[in-house]
């Protein structure tokens, strides 16, 4: 199988509940015996199509592996990860890279760009990678609303930090993935260029019916999605809908608290 | 992928310039010794001494009978069958001297019927015409200060006797450059070679006008070949003879010498190069891999399948390789040049031995170093596959290593040395199996660089943590910082470390291995005499000049002398009748035999001895080893075929004794020269002296020598000593110099690589400076880095030079301490760890001033 995956049958029932995304029961425990250490423990959720989660939480409560689990990059203990449709967690290396390359977008904190490639040429990566030829209209489309057309022939090291985050967006939607998965999208950069990163991600799930999953320590990163998961020691505890800064920014207060 | 390979190349050049360094001397290697073995093996010998013979016919001393000379001469196309005899013969100085250079110019005495075949012309006086009458050709006459009516004396089978010069001689196509010649009347030639039965060393044939040289060289060999039957060739397959015309007449008069087993040595050295190189550059790639851990990890987020991630890593070891090819065959060639010129000028090589630049060489260096790049771009990519993706991106470990498997490496590297050192134990005691003869040095040195690969990180890691609490006691910042640093990332510090562990081990191993050659050499030798008086003559083109019939006869008349046993080796062959030569059914192989003339029982020690040793000497059987003639099947008076190198026919004779001593079947005959009576006759490699009386033999010996000359006489242990240092010198070393200078390249290498890692760490520099660590406190600790990387890999590198020195001496210690090349060694790990400290503080100043301009 070379293009998309097809839909097996859990993942059929996920799409037809309507989640874009969908973890059944995930625990993911890392190490062995007396240094076992359990990350996540039996969470359950879906993320709809044409949404954006946020995913908060103190330090170790772990959100980044609920991310990492959902978008294919690490594998489950126990339970169940279906993508747009096709269930992942027992798929070979080469079938889960063919699945992340043509279902999940990335946006790290680091913007993790080659430097080596230009601006254009991170962007087209996953094409590359996949053997697929980029839609113009399309790259067009993203890199007019992001910013940076002007910029594509520049390598990252010429860009600026808000820049390179740019370019990593437009990577992520380069595909139409089922999921974007973003990781601290702002951690890296200033106030006036991390709220421009989060409304172009906003602009993502409105305009293009992306469905996003963001994981951030930032209640005002987090107000800008339509719902926030809180996470505790590996379970998701409480889901907020229509999030603003200082609620979140209270619970998150209470929660960390509670942990101590 | 290729195209990102190709950007990757082009617009970040710096996170491979590490490999590109590798790949690029790596290439140069290859290309060098790849155009020293072209050069060696298209040099020939220029055509003096056979140049107006349309073909020639040479081989070993006595090898072709009057018999076939006169076939030869009866071929169709040939005018005339010139015999010849090609004897060392030496004209002494007024002062009993040999001429200077008598080592590297070949001089050699001829019957004067021979000389047309140069042709020699006579500048003044006349042919010989009596026994002590000799004729020069113009140099020597010059050397020797002598004109036509004077007399000189001429050393021939180490006896010094007077000759009239009659005549003076010069080739008519001017003076010969590498040989010098000396005719005596035809008579008087044959009696000092002592071929027997009218033998010659080699034929000349001139031709009839019109004849075709090939065709008739062609017919000779033929005609030749069936007058040997009784005839062995050399395991190696050096034939008793060869034939041939034009500008391979060259070679056939064994003026200059052999450098086919220096070719050969090249050509093993291309195959170690090439090994090592894979190790050398896939460190290098690998450690590029892991700086570039999170562009991978990114890949493999976005969908880079793991064939897709190998791609990478081979097109752009690929496209580096090219590159390196590129810069490291034009250093290659250069360095090719420096390499023949430096060996012609201390004299290990021929001097008629030039450079030669063909398209072969280049090709065979530049393919094999894109198949080393590829093969260690499987190395990194393997690197690359186990970087997991979330826990780069998440901040954490590149490449998590589990308890178990550092385990496994370590077990694995020691065994991996110690198979190697058993290996070449076995190796040098002849006892590995026919089909790893030419290969267990390849082989052991392939098993000594995959398993100081395995133990390099180790060795950093364990010194490291050894040190630590004296580091940093003695040096609590700078000293604690670096051990720390080095324990933590001994890996990272291993991929460039262990070419030096490798560099050393693989030079010293070199430079051990050729005393200890030459030890067991000589000791082989040693061991079977029981004489009180060993007399010889150098070593000239890997033999011995030889010692004549006359002077072991003038030894055993000698008063007080119980014996003189006269001794020389070739290679022989004894199977039951009807079996065959050497590669019939169920023959066995050939072994170095011993023709002995006198009586050999009381000066040969061959251990216990089962039968009649004395019929031997008398020429009314032949001894076999004991485990040769168990290999053979052949029992104690059983009759068997013996063969010998240049017999025209076998010998049949009872098996009148086994022998213990025979090194597993690889010394397994002795016979008398008399019993031989189809075969050549030759002058002796040494002539043992037994006494009545202490002393005696010594007296004798003095007696019997000139105080003139090359020829020597030594008690057992003297000559132990002395034929040591003589076999040493005498052993073609040019690989062993090329070896070595492997060694060096890949210290210097691999302290490139520690210098470019400290470039590398710019940002770790930085905040280390930031918590308040002065710059000079960073130099420090950059220094102790380097002290604590580069020590234990030398170190680790001189112990295995240590266990294979000790394997090669058979365990006997003081042989290897003794062989150990300890001062090269420290020499090599001193000027290594000066490069590395200056590198990498040059490297590390770098970084500081980048990391405090931005």
């Amino acid at each position: 199988m070379t293009g998309q995956e097809e839909p097996n049958e859990d993942g059929r029932a996920a799409a037809e509940s309507g989640a874009a995304a969908e973890l059944r029961n995930v625990s993911r425990t890392y190490g062995e015996g007396a240094a076992a250490v359990s990350a996540l423990e039996e969470v359950t959720t879906g993320f709809r199509k044409g949404t954006f989660t946020a995913v908060m939480g103190p330090s170790g409560s772990g959100k980044t592996t609920l991310l990492q689990c959902l978008a294919g990059l690490v594998r489950p203990s126990s339970g169940a990860v279906s993508l747009g449709g096709v269930q992942i967690d027992g798929l070979p290396e080469k079938r889960l890279a063919r699945v992340r390359r043509s279902r999940v977008g990335f946006v790290f904190q680091e913007f993790n760009l080659i430097p080596a490639l230009t601006a254009l040429e991170n962007m087209l990566l996953p094409m590359r990678l996949a053997g697929r030829r980029p839609d113009r209209e399309w790259v067009a489309e993203i890199t007019g609303r992001t910013g940076i057309a002007h910029r594509l022939s520049h390598l990252p090291h010429e860009l600026s930090g808000g820049q390179q985050q740019r370019v990593a967006i437009c990577r992520a939607l380069v595909t139409r993935p089922a999921v974007i998965c973003a990781d601290e999208p702002t951690g890296a950069l200033d106030g006036s260029s991390g709220r421009e990163v989060m409304a172009l991600l906003r602009e993502a799930v409105d305009v293009y019916r992306q469905t996003l999953v963001m994981v951030t320590h930032d209640p005002v990163a987090a107000s800008y999605s339509d719902r926030v998961l809180f996470l505790v020691d590996g379970r998701i505890v409480e889901t907020m809908g229509r999030p603003v800064p200082h609620t979140v920014a209270e619970r998150m207060t209470a929660l960390v608290e509670e942990v101590r | 992928m290729i195209g990102i390979a190709w950007r990757i190349l082009r617009r970040s050049p710096g996170t491979l310039f590490g490999a590109f360094i590798m790949i690029t001397v790596g290439t140069a290697l290859l290309a060098a010794f790849a155009i020293v073995q072209d050069s060696i093996s298209r040099t020939t010998a220029p055509v003096e001494r056979y140049a107006a013979a349309d073909v020639v016919a040479s081989g070993q001393a006595g090898v072709f009978t009057p018999e076939a000379v006169e076939e030869a001469g009866g071929l169709p196309g040939v005018a005339e069958a010139v015999p010849e005899l090609s004897f060392p013969a030496l004209v002494l100085g007024a002062d009993g001297h040999p001429p200077a250079d008598w080592e590297d110019t070949a001089r050699f005495g001829h019957g004067w019927s021979s000389a047309g075949l140069t042709p020699f012309l006579l500048l003044e006086g006349r042919a010989p015409d009596a026994s002590d009458e000799v004729v020069l050709d113009a140099e020597s006459a010059a050397e020797a200060g002598a004109g036509v009516g004077d007399r000189v004396d001429v050393e021939v089978a180490g006896t010094v006797r007077g000759h009239r010069l009659v005549g003076v001689v010069e080739a008519e196509a001017g003076p010969t450059e590498y040989q010098r010649a000396l005719f005596f009347t035809d008579r008087r030639a044959a009696e000092l070679a002592a071929r027997g039965g009218g033998r010659s060393d080699a034929i000349g044939l001139h031709l009839e006008p019109g004849a075709d040289p090939g065709a008739v060289a062609a017919a000779l060999d033929e005609r030749l070949r069936s007058a040997l039957a009784g005839d062995v060739d050399s395991p190696s397959g050096v034939p008793a003879y060869r034939v041939g015309s034009g500008a391979e007449r060259g070679e056939l008069e064994q003026a200059l010498p052999d450098h086919r087993a220096s070719a050969q040595a090249m050509a093993m050295l291309i195959w170690i190069v090439a090994f090592m190189a894979v190790a050398v550059i896939g460190g290098a790639l690998i450690t590029s891999v892991r700086s570039r851990a999170e562009q991978f990890a990114l890949l493999r987020a976005v969908g880079a399948t793991p064939g897709q991630v190998r791609l990478l890593c081979l097109a752009e070891a690929f496209l580096l390789s090219l590159a390196g090819v590129a810069a490291g065959a034009l250093s290659g060639m250069l360095l090719g040049r420096l390499l023949l010129e430096g060996f012609r000028a201390i004299g290990v090589v021929s001097p008629v031995l030039r450079v030669h630049y063909g398209p072969g060489a280049l090709l065979i260096a530049g393919v094999t170093a894109l198949v080393v790049g590829q093969a260690a771009a499987w190395f990194a990519a393997r690197a690359a596959l186990r970087i997991r993706p979330a826990e780069v991106l998440a901040g954490q470990a590149a490449v998590p290593v589990t308890r178990g498997r550092r385990r496994v490496g370590r077990i694995t590297g020691a065994l991996l040395l110690a198979a190697a050192g058993i290996l070449q134990a076995l190796g040098m005691a002849g006892l590995v199996p026919a089909v790893l003869r030419g290969a267990y040095g390849m082989i052991a040195s392939g098993l000594v660089i995959v398993g100081l690969g395995l133990l390099g990180s180790w060795a950093i890691h364990a010194a490291a943590r050894a040190v630590r609490p004296l580091l940093s006691w003695a040096a609590p910042v700078a000293g604690h910082l670096a051990a720390a640093n080095v324990g933590f990332h001994h890996r990272r510090y291993a991929g460039a470390a262990v070419p030096i562990a490798v560099g050393t081990a693989i030079a010293g191993w070199a430079l051990a291995g050729l005393p200890l050659f030459a030890l067991g050499n000589s000791q082989d030798v040693a061991e079977r005499f029981a004489a009180d008086q060993v007399l010889r003559t150098p070593i000239v083109r890997d033999a011995h000049t030889g010692l004549g019939e006359p002077v072991r006869e003038r030894l055993e008349e000698a008063p007080g002398v119980s014996a003189a046993v006269g001794l020389r080796e070739l290679w022989a062959h004894a199977a039951p009748p009807g079996s065959g030569g050497p590669g019939g059914s169920g023959a066995p192989e050939v072994t170095r035999g011993t023709v002995v003339t006198g009586r050999a029982g009381a000066l040969l020690d061959l251990g216990e001895v089962t039968g009649d040793l004395a019929s031997v000497g008398a020429g009314r059987g032949v001894a076999l080893g004991a485990a040769y003639a168990r290999q053979a099947g052949i029992g104690l008076h059983d009759e068997v075929e013996v063969r010998t190198a240049g017999a025209s026919r076998p010998t049949v004779l009872p098996v009148v004794a086994l022998f213990e001593r025979d090194k597993g079947g690889g010394e397994g005959i002795v016979v008398a020269s008399e019993a031989l009576r189809d075969a050549p006759r030759g002058w002796y490699d040494y002539v043992l002296v037994g006494e009545e009386k202490e002393g005696r033999a010594a007296e004798a010996a003095a007696a019997v020598l000139s105080a003139r000359g090359t020829a020597s006489a030594e008690d057992p242990e003297e000559f132990l000593r002395a034929y040591v240092q003589e076999r040493q010198g005498a052993i073609d070393n040019l690989g062993t110099l090329a070896t070595a200078m492997v060694g060096g390249f890949l210290v210097i290498a691999s302290v490139n690589a520690l210098a470019l890692s400290a470039a590398d760490r710019r940002s770790e520099l930085a905040s280390i400076r930031r918590i308040g660590v002065t710059g000079r406190r960073l130099s420090r600790m950059v220094s102790w880095e380097m002290a604590l990387t580069v020590v234990p890999a030398w170190l680790l590198g001189g112990l295995a030079t240590a266990w294979m020195a000790a394997a090669m001496a058979g365990g006997d210690l003081g042989a290897a301490l003794w062989a150990y090349p300890g001062a090269v060694l420290l020499g090599f790990g001193a000027a290594g760890l000066a490069a590395a400290l200056l590198g990498a503080l040059a490297a590390t100043r770098s970084a500081l001033r980048a990391a405090d301009a931005r």
